[in-house]
């Protein structure tokens, strides 16, 4: 096991490599630091120019993007009051406070440090973790994996709609497109209404850039978002060793807290963030400062969600489930790269998960020296008028769909889906659920027929044994869940 | 919009509509002997879960709120899925660089703020250097067969 990390770090630690994760993470940090392009739309943005790429270097720098996206959330929220991304929202409470003060400077610069020990404590709980769980994974059979897609699905939808049934349908959906085309154990043709293009499938590009990346523009297009113009001037200031050192403790907590929460299907950096802000506050003496500026309030939430990451490399690695959106869209890089993730991964390619975990150590080092390079270009950055950074924006989605096909087909499907990703949004669904629909469809029905031609059409082998038994509960757990929450919060609130 | 028949009704009813014809049209593929599941099972495990939940929805839905905060700008909105759309239409014939130095003209013209002049000078500046920037990107550094159109012999 860390025979293997060493010889990855080794790899990942060549100057070809460290340039491709540098572009990543400066590629991410950016994409962050945009409000309303997530690291999903980043990673999506990239991820047609991977294709044909050698996958020692692909992975690496998609990886990149995610963890720089994490930090370059923090950018426009602690600046502008502006969260880049869901998951620096628990930054904006103190981290523009600081600002306020004319204290951005050192509120960035604990950002940065919190979110790179964060990331890499989260590293050394995912070299130590994945291989344990990938061994016990090998136990499983098709049944178990169409039950731990349904989990995760399940868990995903539930969570990430504004009505828990809205994300099953939006998650049902995603699995809907996956069908469309030949079925590939009776090659018939199924839903591609006469268009002959539409049966080989839907292409994984179009569809994630189309509902991630075109989506978001539609969106600030139609609220008027585009026409904001900020105006603000930015002085710079920076924390001292006592800071860094008070706020360390806090920061490794965290840390590990957001590695777990990340391993969750569905629970993802915004739940992460806010969790490692409440418990900081709850434990922390003199809390009443959290909120006026207190830098613990900047560097729990960072350290948190930047070690989201690395969590979710576990599933994904150990058994081949993305659990968010930004998984899912590593897992396209896998398979564009012809490697399919899950235990086997570690028989038959262990340098593979070994190569992008040490990778994501050395990103956690490069943001480090990334992040103070590019704190005054960010600043700037998040200061641009809008509509030259959204047609920008566009213009990436179609080229990175054109360029996977070289057909206008493929610009049209970005197109179209860009506009279903819009509608859903407006209407209250959850692209990310769709998404992720899609990338596991495959995998789904897949273990579905597979188990059923073992059992010769039967379905009582999907409610036998405990290993089935066990997801079965997970996912009426999962798809229950926020009906259980609200339920304990309406009690709570009756009670005070 | 009558008060029964509210956004989430609607939504309801349509997603409900659609699990209709999911269920449907799997009923019309072609079964195989050589298959024990066949193509139809799963479509139709799909409508079950996405009528079922539509259902809920219909049957949860409340009364809605007054309006939001902000009003959606539905002439922007049009005016870039056209301007989509005719870049979609234009890219093969015209070429890359033609085609999206005047999506870039369109774009920043009709969105940005400031004064006219300055917004001409924005534009074309923006759209010519950032059109050259991705053409050399793409079609150079990364090797996309992007479209040369009516500048194919100049580009080579």
């Amino acid at each position: 096991m860390l025979a293997l990390f060493g010889q990855g770090l080794m790899q990942a630690a060549t100057p070809l490599n460290i340039m491709y994760i540098a572009f990543g993470v400066i590629w991410g940090i950016i994409g962050g630091a945009i409000p309303g392009i997530s690291a999903s739309v980043a990673m999506s943005l990239l991820l047609p120019l991977t294709f044909g790429m050698d996958p020692a270097h692909s992975l690496p720098m998609l990886a990149a993007v995610y963890v720089g996206a994490e930090y370059g959330g923090s950018i426009p929220a602690i600046l502008i009051k502006t969260p880049g991304t869901g998951a620096a929202a628990a930054t904006v409470l103190d981290g523009y406070e600081m600002q306020r003060k004319g204290l951005g400077g050192k509120a960035l610069c604990i950002s940065l440090y919190a979110g790179v020990l964060g990331g890499l404590v989260s590293v050394i709980i995912l070299v130590f973790s994945t291989l344990p769980l990938a061994r016990f994974a090998l136990k499983f059979g098709p049944s178990q994996y169409f039950w731990m897609a349904m989990m995760g699905l399940s868990i995903v939808g539930a969570v990430s709609g504004k009505d828990p049934m809205k994300g099953i349908i939006s998650a049902a959906f995603g699995l809907f497109l996956a069908i469309i085309g030949m079925d590939k154990f009776t090659s018939t043709q199924r839903f591609t209404f006469g268009v002959f293009r539409l049966s080989e499938g839907l292409d994984l590009i179009p569809v994630l850039v189309g509902l991630f990346a075109l989506s978001e523009v539609f969106r600030q297009i139609f609220s008027g978002e585009i026409f904001n113009v900020i105006k603000d001037r930015i002085k710079m200031t920076y924390p001292s060793k006592k800071e860094l050192a008070a706020v360390t403790p806090i920061v490794l907590a965290c840390g590990a807290m957001g590695s777990v929460v990340g391993a969750l299907p569905g629970a993802g950096a915004t739940i992460a963030s806010w969790i490692g802000y409440s418990e900081t506050k709850m434990f922390c003496k003199n809390n009443e400062t959290f909120g006026t500026g207190d830098i613990r309030g900047v560097a729990a939430p960072e350290s948190a969600n930047n070690a989201v990451p690395a969590g979710g490399l576990i599933p994904l690695l150990a058994l081949g489930i993305p659990g968010s959106n930004s998984t899912a869209i590593l897992m396209v890089g896998f398979s564009l790269a012809g490697i399919s993730c899950g235990p086997m991964l570690f028989i038959n390619q262990p340098q593979v998960p070994y190569g992008l975990m040490a990778s994501m150590f050395v990103a956690q080092i490069v943001l480090l020296f990334v992040g103070l390079m590019m704190l005054r270009p960010c600043v700037y950055i998040t200061s641009i008028k809008k509509i030259y950074l959204t047609s920008a924006i566009m213009l990436f989605a179609f080229i990175g769909a054109f360029s996977t096909t070289n057909d206008i087909y493929s610009v049209i499907l970005v197109l179209v889906f860009g506009l279903i990703g819009f509608v859903m949004k407006e209407l209250g669904f959850a692209p990310a659920a769709t998404v992720l629909g899609f990338v596991l469809g495959e995998l789904v029905e897949g273990n579905l027929r597979r188990t059923m031609q073992m059992s010769r059409g039967s379905m009582d082998i999907f409610f036998a044994g405990g290993l089935n038994k066990f997801f079965i509960a997970l996912t009426i757990l999962g798809v229950l869940f926020p009906y259980i929450s609200k339920w304990i919060s309406s009690r709570r609130k009756a009670a005070a | 919009m009558s008060s029964f028949l509210s956004k989430d009704r609607l939504i309801g009813l349509f997603c409900f509509a659609f699990a209709g014809y999911v269920w449907y049209e799997a009923g019309t593929f072609p079964t195989s002997d050589f298959d024990a599941v066949g193509p139809t099972l799963y479509p139709r495990f799909l409508a079950t879960v996405i009528g079922l939940a539509a259902l809920i929805i219909f049957l949860k839905a409340k009364p809605e709120n007054a309006a939001g905060a902000s009003r959606p700008k539905y002439g922007s909105f049009l005016y870039v899925i056209l301007l989509s759309a005719a870049y979609a239409t234009l890219l093969n014939p015209l070429g890359f660089i033609p085609t999206t130095i005047l999506f870039l003209l369109c774009m920043v013209i009709y969105f940005d703020p400031s004064e006219m002049k300055v917004r001409l000078r924005n534009a074309a500046l923006y759209a010519v250097l950032f059109s050259v920037f991705l053409y050399l990107f793409f079609a150079k550094l990364l090797g996309v067969l992007l479209p040369g159109g009516v500048l194919h012999g100049l580009l080579g």
